[in-house]
């Protein structure tokens, strides 16, 4: 489901990164933020390039 | 002589922050491409500066540019920084121009920084030859591509008209055979095309990973398929980028795999899920990335240049100035103010904290500058919560608000 963007007031959930995760794709992303862990300040990346 | 808006030129104090040192360097290797898409920003943008610049970076502009990086690494003791050999079309006279960019970084760098170097381009060039060549001088490699089929990339095409696709594909192939070289796909999304098509067509060519770019636009030129409106967070709005995005980024979840890497997705996620952002799209992290044109001009990134004649000039170059110099320029200082760069209504916006304002480049308004909502402010809205919602259900509960330890906006 797609939501609508009319809810503007409603604030975005509160989202903690769970210990463990079945989900394959969300376990990956785990994985790639566990691995940024240390790494200050996290810099934002050139667009244009993958 | 470029007219700046006054935001951030005239009003901002670029000695009132700690400036972030640049970490990634784009390289142009070449001035010129030898396609001609119909969408360009380079190209068939408002700005046509290209024009009175070099085709080819001169070997002494690549020397010195290779110079200031080593110096700027050994200021700021830097362990690793990336470089993107970048075009024009970077491989259009073969490999050996890149090559040799490389290899000046490389050597001028103290031991001990790490350079990851990437050649970006649109692959009607890469030959086996050439590829042989940029992998064993461990170069990665990422293609531009609008889809991976035929008619997804019919915008793509040479000076003749004649399409880039069958080249480019071919390219693909060769790169999917060779993982460690192949840096991955940038899609710029095409509404006319089915997003699970082009989702589908991406996956086949076994890219590591895509990213999906917005068309880049702003308030003076709105985005392809939407009406001019002026800046602000208008609502209720159509949001077919949002939703374009969205259904691939189902198909994405969904596949039961990591089938690739998706950057704008994982961001987000990542965002979410409290963690800082590596990307330009969304986010509030500092942009530490800077060009270096072919005649040595120290540039900010040049999709800027799709908002108006000179929006990406810093007047500065690699002969007569530092890195640590264009730190201080206020189109520079800008891009790493997090929230303090936003506009009023990203700052009080629900989803602010997530999209950060989207991509600097599309909040640019004509006269008053960039301190605005982007463009695809109802787009990225849409996405956000629709990311919101998938990983919420995957996740469980929400923590409870004394549990936040992100700042929230
Ligand atoms: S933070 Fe994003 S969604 Fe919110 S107002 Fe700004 S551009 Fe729009």
């Amino acid at each position: 489901m797609t939501l609508p963007t009319d809810d503007t007031p409603i604030p975005l959930p509160e989202l903690a990164p769970p210990d463990h995760t079945d989900h394959p794709v969300l376990a990956a992303i785990l994985a790639e933020l566990r691995s940024r862990e240390g790494e200050f300040p996290v810099v934002a990346h050139y667009e244009d390039a993958p | 002589m470029t007219s700046h808006p006054r935001w951030p030129y005239a009003v901002l104090d670029t000695t009132a922050h700690e400036p972030v040192p640049f970490r990634q360097f784009v390289l142009k290797v070449h001035g010129r491409c030898n396609l001609d898409c119909t969408y360009c920003y380079l190209y068939q943008g408002p700005d046509h500066g290209w024009r009175d610049r070099p085709a080819r970076a001169s070997d002494r502009t690549v020397r010195r540019t290779a110079d200031r990086i080593a110096e700027h690494v050994r200021a700021h003791g830097l362990d690793a920084v990336r470089i993107e050999l970048h075009g024009g079309e970077p491989l259009l006279t073969g490999p050996g121009p890149v090559l040799a960019y490389a290899d000046a970084v490389r050597r001028a760098v103290p031991a001990g920084c790490r350079v990851t170097a990437t050649v970006q381009t649109n692959g009607t060039l890469l030959t086996d030859a050439t590829l042989d060549r940029l992998a064993a001088a461990g170069l990665r490699v990422g293609l531009s591509l609008d889809g991976g089929r035929a008619a997804h990339n019919a915008r793509r095409t040479d000076h003749a008209g004649r399409p880039a696709w069958p080249a480019a594909h071919a390219a693909a192939r060769r790169l999917a055979a060779r993982p460690q070289t192949y840096a991955g796909i940038l899609c710029t999304i095409d509404l006319a095309a089915d997003p699970l098509d082009v989702y589908r067509s991406l996956l086949e060519l076994r890219p590591p990973g895509t990213d999906f770019l917005l068309p880049h636009a702003n308030w003076g030129s709105p985005p392809p398929g939407t009406d001019g409106l002026p800046p602000g967070r208008h609502r209720p709005r159509p949001t077919p980028y949002g939703d374009w995005l969205a259904a691939v980024f189902d198909a994405w979840w969904d596949e039961g795999r990591l089938g690739m890497r998706v950057r704008l997705f994982q961001e987000i996620a990542g965002l979410l899920l409290g963690a800082p952002s590596r990307a330009e799209a969304v986010g509030l992290s500092p942009l530490a990335a800077v060009v270096v044109e072919t005649d040595g001009s120290i540039e900010q990134v040049d999709a800027l240049r799709s908002a108006y004649p000179g929006a990406s000039e810093t007047g500065l170059d690699v002969f007569r100035h530092s890195f640590d110099e264009a730190l201080r320029h206020p189109g520079v200082a800008a891009r790493q103010l997090g929230e303090r760069a936003l506009a009023e209504e990203c700052l009080n916006c629900p989803v602010g904290r997530v999209c950060g304002g989207g991509n600097y480049v599309h909040r640019y308004a004509p006269g008053t500058g960039f301190r605005h909502p982007s463009v695809y402010c109802a787009d990225l809205e849409k996405l956000v919560r629709h990311i919101a919602h998938r990983l919420q259900r995957t996740t469980g509960p929400s923590r409870r608000p004394e549990q936040c330890s992100t700042r929230c906006l």
